[in-house]
């Protein structure tokens, strides 16, 4: 790259960095990282980059992207639109697979529909954070994870239950789960596997029927390749379903339109559907079993229901329900969508609804409720310790 | 008749008021109860539409929502409430009041002096968390913390009960502000109608 290239990219990070540069942000951690993007974009600008060697130049350049990165992350994480409740309980479950201090989790309404995804670029560019501290002396006690969620559905926590299989990105990436599942059972398959597993594994990913793929497979892992999309979806929808249950099954259903057929990136809804069914029925299969072995020797971490039911029926009074363990905030998605599922004339007589509701109503109840239950957790949890 | 806080609480504790979260107890007073600001905040800006219309003579052409903005808090930060605004903003707390119940709120001494005001009536049966129209009329900003005992409501009993939900509701278990449904209230299409046969429009 020509060192005048690097220039322009440069220029574009200080022409950004002169309206982010006096943000100011009520999290201290946020705070802190903004002043260690300073300390960097200072740095880089005591550099002649016409002196920079070719590697180094390239240095620069992931340099830039991490600030530039930082900074679109930083910007767009605000308070002042963004469902707080709905990132508190994202963050409960994010916890239980990776250390509480370490992760800084920023959000981002995103203007399409379905656009729900954890945005992991900064996350897991572990050469970026060791350039920057010999270069800069800057070490960052925190690395960003921002959520995505489309900005028409931020307060939909029926739809919003697809954001625990996005996070299941997370956590698979962290721990490189995908490539072992990947490479561990293309072993067992090529060493010979009992008829019952091999089904079960072709059930799953029905392209391991022929030898040549296999082969080619096997050779060839990429994280973008079929059987690793595949597995990594299957590991998300596993899960998601520790904390919701079958749940994200209704979404996916309705989003893919219960797809029969497998792309190159997802395997069927129909075939998705049936592993966590199957799951949820303590009916495992091959797969289902490999994949939970797996996980466990990786993370140390069993895959098991991580949400506490609680009986209510608060919702069908009108009033928020109260919640007095975490593990019950996943919960209310689950008895969200009971509700949803529920006869609505039922409903209506236990709330004392005398006219006819339509879906509308019962969407807007639904989705207050789960909302106003957690944020009253929440404000309750934080009034308690502050008195303590 | 005006419930003491013998009465209040005992519908509390026979489920018949719910007041969540009711984070103290001494939020309840001899004759009122304590209602905290809440998290969201509708607050007027100056957009394109040239008012905020309250009829439907324009063809929905300047819609309410255009005027407003949503911010949201969390709990214990601040909002700044700049003089002359008006601001929608909603208890902390979900409340649920029994059918022969109703609420009159007022702001409290403390924050009257500042130069804040509001009125309003909870029919008996809402649901949902308090909307409240804050006006500054201070001339000077004031900077609010969210969940401050703000407002103080006064529970009134009526001898008959009344369903609230016996008839189609705008607002239904609202948690956060919502912008006003003046346009949906039923006397404006008659109003409109009278309007265009006035002035000859058959359009």
């Amino acid at each position: 790259m020509l060192p005048k290239l690097l220039e322009l990219h440069f220029s574009q990070l200080q022409s950004e960095w002169n309206v982010s540069k006096y943000n100011s942000y009520s999290d201290a951690r946020k705070q802190e990282y903004h002043k260690n993007l300073g300390i960097i974009i200072t740095y880089l600008e005591s550099e002649d980059f016409s002196k920079l060697d070719d590697t180094q130049i390239q240095q620069r350049f992931y340099i830039i992207f991490f600030v530039f990165k930082s900074l679109e992350f930083l910007n767009h994480s605000t308070t002042a639109t963004i469902p707080f409740e709905l990132v508190y309980v994202l963050e409960l479950a994010m916890r239980d697979w990776a250390p509480e201090d370490e992760y800084l989790i920023v959000t981002s309404l995103i203007n399409g529909m379905n656009e729900f995804s954890f945005d992991n670029s900064l996350t897991f560019f572990d050469l970026v954070y060791t350039d920057i501290d010999l270069l800069c002396g800057v070490k960052f006690k925190h690395r960003l994870v921002q959520i995505n969620l489309p900005q028409s559905t931020s307060r939909d926590y029926l739809a919003n239950v697809v954001l625990y299989h996005e996070l299941g990105h997370f956590v698979e990436k962290k721990h490189a789960i995908t490539r072992v599942i990947y490479i561990e059972l293309l072993k067992a398959l090529k060493a010979g596997l009992p008829d019952a597993d091999k089904n079960d594994l072709i059930k799953y990913f029905p392209y391991l029927g022929e030898a040549a793929n296999v082969d080619f497979l096997e050779k060839s892992y990429h994280p973008h390749n079929i059987f690793a999309m595949h597995i990594s979806e299957y590991f998300c929808d596993l899960f998601a379903s520790q904390y919701i249950g079958d749940c994200s099954n209704y979404y996916l259903e309705y989003i893919t339109l219960n797809q029969p057929d497998y792309s190159s990136t997802h395997p069927s809804t129909t075939n998705r559907v049936v592993f966590i069914n199957d799951h949820l029925g303590n009916r495992d299969g091959y797969v289902l079993k490999e994949f939970k072995r797996i996980i466990k020797s990786i993370t140390k971490l069993d895959i098991e229901k991580r949400s506490k039911d609680f009986t209510s029926n608060n919702f069908e009074n009108l009033i928020p329900a109260e919640v007095t363990d975490p593990q019950q905030l996943h919960s209310l998605f689950t008895y969200g969508w009971k509700v949803w599922l529920s006869n609505w004339e039922t409903f209506a007589k236990m709330a004392g609804i005398e006219f006819k509701m339509n879906s509308f109503n019962v969407y807007e109840i639904v989705n207050n409720l789960i909302e106003k239950s957690i944020g009253n957790y929440i404000t309750t949890k934080e009034w308690n310790s502050a008195k303590a | 008749m005006t419930l003491s806080k013998e009465q209040i609480l005992r519908l509390i504790k026979d489920r018949e008021l719910c007041i969540s979260p009711l984070l103290e107890e001494s939020q309840i007073g001899d004759l009122t109860i304590d209602f905290r600001l809440g998290t969201d905040f509708l607050v007027t800006i100056h957009g394109s539409n040239p008012f905020i219309d309250a009829s439907l003579n324009n063809d929905d052409k300047f819609p309410i929502k255009s005027s407003f903005q949503e911010t949201r808090r969390k709990f214990g930060e601040t909002f700044l409430f700049h003089p002359n605004q008006t601001v929608l903003a909603s208890s902390l707390e979900y409340i649920k009041l029994p059918k022969n119940v109703y609420a009159e709120l007022s702001m409290r001494s403390s924050y009257l002096r500042l130069g804040l005001t509001v009125s309003a009536i909870v029919q008996p049966g809402y649901c949902g968390c308090i909307s409240i129209e804050l006006t500054n009329v201070n001339k000077v900003p004031l900077n609010l913390t969210v969940g401050a005992a703000m407002l103080q409501a006064r529970l009134f009993s009526v001898t008959k009960d009344s369903n609230y939900f016996f008839k189609k509701r705008k607002y239904m278990c609202q948690v956060r502000p919502v912008i006003s449904a003046v346009a949906v209230d039923g006397d404006f299409r008659n109003l409109h109608k009278i309007w265009k046969k006035n002035n000859h429009i058959t359009s």
